[in-house]
């Protein structure tokens, strides 16, 4: 076992007894009648009582079956709010392997500000067991008692218009009394300049709804941010949304460096000349029926990065496995990726300074991003990009993978990466990239507030560093400088409100592929995509590479 | 940056969990044949009448004197898949017919191998990869000489249009697989047949281990034969309207049972019958 493998296990020990499963071990071992007949041990994280949630509340219950053979149920929850009111119920699906740890992730609703109870309830056959604790939301003041509820309806499903955006603005009011109200919107780029306004004056009844029709003036092909306001005298309320008209003719009025070809091809010499030394350690497991395997390998300058790959088991003789080359988020640690899916191997990568490839480069979140941003040469990215190359070529050296078959897919800068890997390396024969971060990088600044903000503190200490140098240094990193050299195809998706990832940036970069492709938009969400985009990507997946 | 986590773990989970559904169905859709991916499916049937409708149509009739047909069928169906695009398909029927009555012949009994189908499908095209439409061309071949009870004993060929797509409805995965086949058989009174099918399916559980369907079929065989027979093989001037509901049960990734029990609810000219069958389906990749 590599030290890796212990720090790993040590790691993911103190996390259950931090969760309560040691705690909870305790409990089991009390109880002998229990003992023979076996049971699960759940506990959840937080497990601390009235944790403060400012929105949302995320809990995971940890669930451990001492049983001897695999079992199925429910797992659910109630939240009772004050008085013991039941406020939220849900439950999911759950399939437990003997001696397995697993923890199922619940993001819960938005509630009101207050105190609030949940009990998670396991329901196996024959056996049911339940935990509960307490939280507190603390989000916005209370609002009064009366408010006047919007509810705004795009004339489009995906906030996309050919001419002219329009939509239909609904009101309705619980004031006791009819309010006099302006109700007007505001158009601005995604820059924030003004573009067009526009107010009405109407009285909100008590009684109803009333729907206004707002037909917005022409604007130039691009996205723009829009924004419903109510107001009275006592009360206003604002609503944001996007929309984009003739997404297509979107360009970036900057083009790429000459030589950006000839830099990657550079870069990609100067990897080849690192002997990979892969060390492949299988690492026990009881999840999805899948092998594990821990990944070492060296990549640019020499830097050992890790990642695991994960197999279906299979009884064929020979069989071979499509991969997904998982990349990751921002700072994001990537374990072991399972799943039920006999066709697809997984192999998660930890680039270099991220998640468990952090021996060399262990900066601070905010730093990474910046870290030897003033040479492109010796940019953090750059070795990052390289470190995705290094993934596929070991992925090459596996006679049960299917070279011809590689994803690559991640999101925010994991789409970034999988724009760039497959910009830089033309092996992968599929692009998945959600939210692509860090295209269109010149127009950025007065867009974004992440990472301009990290760049412009890197360059105050940085003595002689600017941000023109810093934009030079960036068109070697820019997703949409990529696009253009991207052979396979390739799947983009975009929220329209998203202040990471702005949908002209993205659509500046899908605009640049020159191969078949196909972008997903949602027209409520930011910096993420819906469940739609998943579906859509595996079953093009499956269909490029035959896995009907 | 939570959301940022939140997001990129459920994108790669999410991602791998994607199974299309098209893979555990039976054959005869729409759906595209994975490449190296050998399909067996052995079948028994057992085919019961003692009713039949005559050129008027409804209603169904008792065979005159208390008669009786009876046939067991055992069929090996096989599909592979040569590329991409396109699967090879074969299907090769036994039967046993028998026919009883009370007055002399009492029983008329048949057996053999009937019509060979050897077949070639193209996958045309999909939408949005959750319809996807197929082409198939295929041979008829008897295997037999002179004996009107097991077919026609004319070569045969049929050009077959069939559409899937599957999906998530009532909380549960379904799909559903509808073909139109033109068959026209080259002997004398030849007869030209539209063989329609349409199966709806639905899921039981979120493993796809079981599986219930209901499927609408039927042929409209015309011929300037009008003769009938109680043996459905023999009738070249027919048609008739079958309904049948089917349970699968998925007991390996390869291997699958199907259990289905029909009726014949519409026809003319041909045996109003129930029939039952069960068939094993074994999925082999060879690559």
């Amino acid at each position: 076992m590599t030290n890796f493998s212990k720090k790993f296990i040590i790691i993911v020990c103190l996390v259950l007894a931090v969760s309560g499963v040691q705690r909870a071990f305790a409990q089991k071992q009390a109880s002998d009648s229990t003992k023979k007949s076996g049971r699960v041990i759940m506990s959840m994280n937080p497990e601390n009582p009235d944790t403060v949630f400012t929105a949302n509340a995320y809990f995971t219950v940890n669930l451990l079956s001492t049983f001897t053979t695999d079992r199925s149920g429910t797992l659910s929850y109630v939240i009772t709010g004050p008085g013991g009111k039941k406020v939220k119920a849900e439950s999911q699906h759950v399939k437990l392997a003997p001696t397995c740890p697993i923890g199922y992730p619940f993001s819960i609703p938005t509630l009101h500000s207050g105190t609030y109870k949940i009990g998670f309830t396991l329901s196996l056959s024959g056996y049911q067991d339940t935990i509960s604790n307490t939280f507190i939301i603390k989000g916005d003041e209370a609002r009064k008692d009366s408010v006047i509820v919007m509810t705004l309806s795009p004339h489009s499903s995906d906030g996309i218009f050919a001419t002219n955006a329009a939509y239909t603005l609904g009101v309705s009011s619980t004031f006791p009394s009819a309010q006099k109200a302006t109700l007007s919107y505001l158009v601005t780029t995604e820059a924030g300049k003004k573009v067009k306004a526009d107010s009405i004056h109407v009285s909100i009844g008590t009684v109803g709804t009333a729907n206004y029709d707002f037909n917005i003036p022409p604007v130039q092909p691009g996205f723009y941010k829009i924004s419903f306001m109510v107001n009275t005298p006592d009360y206003t309320d604002t609503i944001r949304k996007a929309f984009g008209i003739k997404p297509q003719l979107v360009r970036s009025q900057h083009g790429k460096p000459a030589d950006f070809e000839a830099f990657w091809q550079q870069a990609k010499t100067q990897l080849a000349q690192v002997k990979p030394e892969y060390k492949v350690t299988e690492i026990a497991n009881c999840r999805d029926n899948r092998r594990v395997f821990e990944i070492e390998m060296k990549s640019l300058d020499g830097l050992l990065i890790r990642g695991f790959l994960t197999e279906p088991k299979s009884h064929i003789k020979g069989k071979k496995f499509a991969v997904l080359l998982g990349l990751p988020g921002y700072q994001v640690p990537l374990g072991p990726m399972y799943g039920t899916d006999p066709d697809i191997a997984i192999f998660t990568l930890n680039i270099r300074g991220s998640g468990y490839s952090r021996d060399v480069i262990n900066v601070r979140r905010e730093s990474y991003i910046v870290l030897n941003l003033e040479d492109k040469n010796r940019y953090v990215l750059r070795g990052a990009i390289m470190d995705c190359v290094r993934a596929v070529d070991f992925i090459y050296t596996r006679p049960e993978l299917r070279h011809d078959n590689i994803i690559a897919a991640g999101g925010s800068l994991g789409g970034f990466l999988a724009l760039a890997t497959c910009g830089v390396d033309q092996r992968i024969s599929f692009c998945s990239a959600a939210n692509p971060i860090l295209c269109d990088v010149r127009n950025l600044p007065h867009e974004v507030d992440w990472p301009l903000i990290d760049i412009n503190l890197y360059i105050k200490t940085r003595p002689g560093l600017t941000m023109d140098k810093v934009m030079d240094n960036l068109d070697y990193f820019d997703g949409k400088n990529f696009a253009s050299d991207i052979k396979c195809k390739t799947l983009v998706g975009m929220g329209m409100l998203d202040n990471i990832a702005p949908p002209d940036h993205v659509y500046a970069a899908y605009n640049e592929l020159n191969t078949d492709k196909h972008i997903i938009i949602f027209r409520d969400l930011a910096h993420e995509i819906g469940k739609w985009y998943n579906v859509y990507e595996g079953r093009w997946m499956r269909d490029t590479f035959a896995l009907f | 940056m939570r959301l940022l986590k939140t997001f990129t773990k459920t994108l790669l989970v999410t991602l791998t969990l994607f199974i299309g559904l098209q893979s555990r169905s039976f054959a005869d859709g729409g759906f595209p044949v994975r490449p190296g991916r050998l399909l067996l499916a052995p079948s028994v049937s057992y085919f019961f009448a003692n009713s039949a409708w005559d050129t008027t149509g409804t209603p169904a009739k008792r065979y005159p004197n208390n008669g009786k047909y009876n046939s067991v069928g055992v069929t090996f169906y096989g599909e592979y898949g040569i590329s991409r695009d396109w699967a090879a398909v074969v299907s090769l029927p036994f039967v046993y017919n028998s026919f009883t009555q009370n007055v002399a012949p009492t029983s008329t009994i048949s057996s053999g191998v009937t019509d060979l189908e050897t077949g070639i499908r193209y996958y045309l095209a999909n939408i949005n990869y959750i319809y996807y439409f197929s082409l198939q061309g295929t041979a008829i071949t008897p295997l037999y000489h002179n004996d009107p009870s097991l077919g026609y004993g004319e070569e045969g060929a049929e050009l077959k249009l069939a559409v899937s797509g599957s999906g998530n409805m009532f909380d549960r995965s379904v799909y559903f697989n509808a073909s139109d086949g033109f068959r026209q058989y080259f002997g004398t009174n030849g007869p030209w047949q539209n063989r329609y099918s349409a199966t709806f399916g639905i899921t039981l559980d979120p493993e796809f281990l079981n599986q219930v369907s209901v499927t609408g079929s039927g042929i409209f065989s015309q011929s300037t034969d009008k003769t009938f027979s109680p043996v459905l093989e023999a009738n070249k001037d027919y048609s008739f309207f079958e309904l049948s509901l089917s349970y699968g049960h998925t007991f390996t990734d390869e291997i699958s049972l199907f259990a289905t029990a029909g009726k014949f609810l519409t026809g003319y000219n041909t045996s109003a019958g129930t029939i039952f069958s069960l068939a094993f389906v074994y999925r082999l990749d060879y690559k």
